[in-house]
């Protein structure tokens, strides 16, 4: 992929709306198609969301990296981070077909990313997790 | 994230929704959001026309206010939401909040379905 943007997020959820902020503007700039840019901007705030929240121990400071770009008629999008291990692609899907009252709060993230992107690959490699992210879009 | 707030005929709350309703817009917005569920048999719509962006946090925020109306039970519709924001409430099993029609539409079909049957709204037409 020609990365074309890459962002650096640190893991404090403070940082999380600036980023969102300049992803946004960023995929307005190139006139992205609305449901690439609806899914980029997602994945930004779930996966970051969740590497803060599960992916580390310790007090320290990392750096979550995002890399959006384009190439023969697909958007592309990594999220890598040093955090625990862990496998979206492996995590079940939550069933949305129960009656509200049975409905369980929250868990719908990696499913929303599973449903609204076109192919979804995780990797584990190096010690950090890599999510990449393809979404047709429009020529 | 803004949130506004009126009284239909004095039954029906209905709230607006404008912005993004995504981790900084939802933590916003909940407090008032929920407040505006509670007390008996609360009549709720959430309007959605304004809103841009709906990430997990803010499906877990409907998904709070339409089980705390249903545990007191009142009922609760989504309105008027873009092709994008109804694509997301689709996939998060939303969809048969949302209500297909104007908002007094919505209004009387809340009144109906409080007097004739309790139990969860149905798909609207």
């Amino acid at each position: 992929m020609s990365a074309n943007y890459r962002l650096g997020v640190v893991n404090n959820f403070d940082a999380l709306p600036a980023a969102m902020e300049a992803l946004s503007r960023w995929l307005e700039e190139r006139q992205v198609s609305p449901p690439a840019a609806y899914l980029a901007t997602l994945a930004l705030e779930e996966l970051v969301t969740n590497c803060i929240k599960y992916g580390y121990d310790d007090q320290a400071e990392h750096v979550i990296t995002v890399e959006v770009g384009f190439t023969s008629g697909w958007m592309v999008m990594v999220v890598e981070d040093d955090g625990h291990a862990f496998n979206p692609l492996q995590q079940a899907e939550p069933d949305t077909s129960l009656p509200i009252e049975d409905r369980p709060i929250g868990g719908l993230g990696i499913h929303m990313l599973r449903k609204m992107s076109d192919r979804m690959e995780y990797v584990r490699e190096n010690g950090k997790n890599r999510v990449t992210l393809h979404k047709a879009i429009n020529p | 994230m803004q949130l506004s707030f009126a009284e239909i005929d004095g039954d029906v709350r209905r709230l607006n929704l404008a912005g993004n309703l995504d981790i900084a817009g939802t933590l916003a917005v909940e407090t008032k959001v929920l407040a505006h569920c509670g007390g008996e048999q609360p009549l709720v719509l959430i309007d959605l026309a304004e809103t841009l962006f709906v990430s997990s946090l803010g499906i877990r925020l409907l998904l709070q206010a339409i089980k705390t109306v249903a545990a007191r039970g009142g009922r609760l519709f989504l309105l008027n939401p873009s092709a994008p924001v109804a694509s997301v409430l689709d996939i998060a099993g939303l969809d048969s909040h949302i209500f297909r029609g104007g908002e007094a539409g919505a209004a009387a079909a809340l009144r109906q379905k409080q007097s004739t049957n309790p139990s969860m709204p149905e798909k609207s037409p």
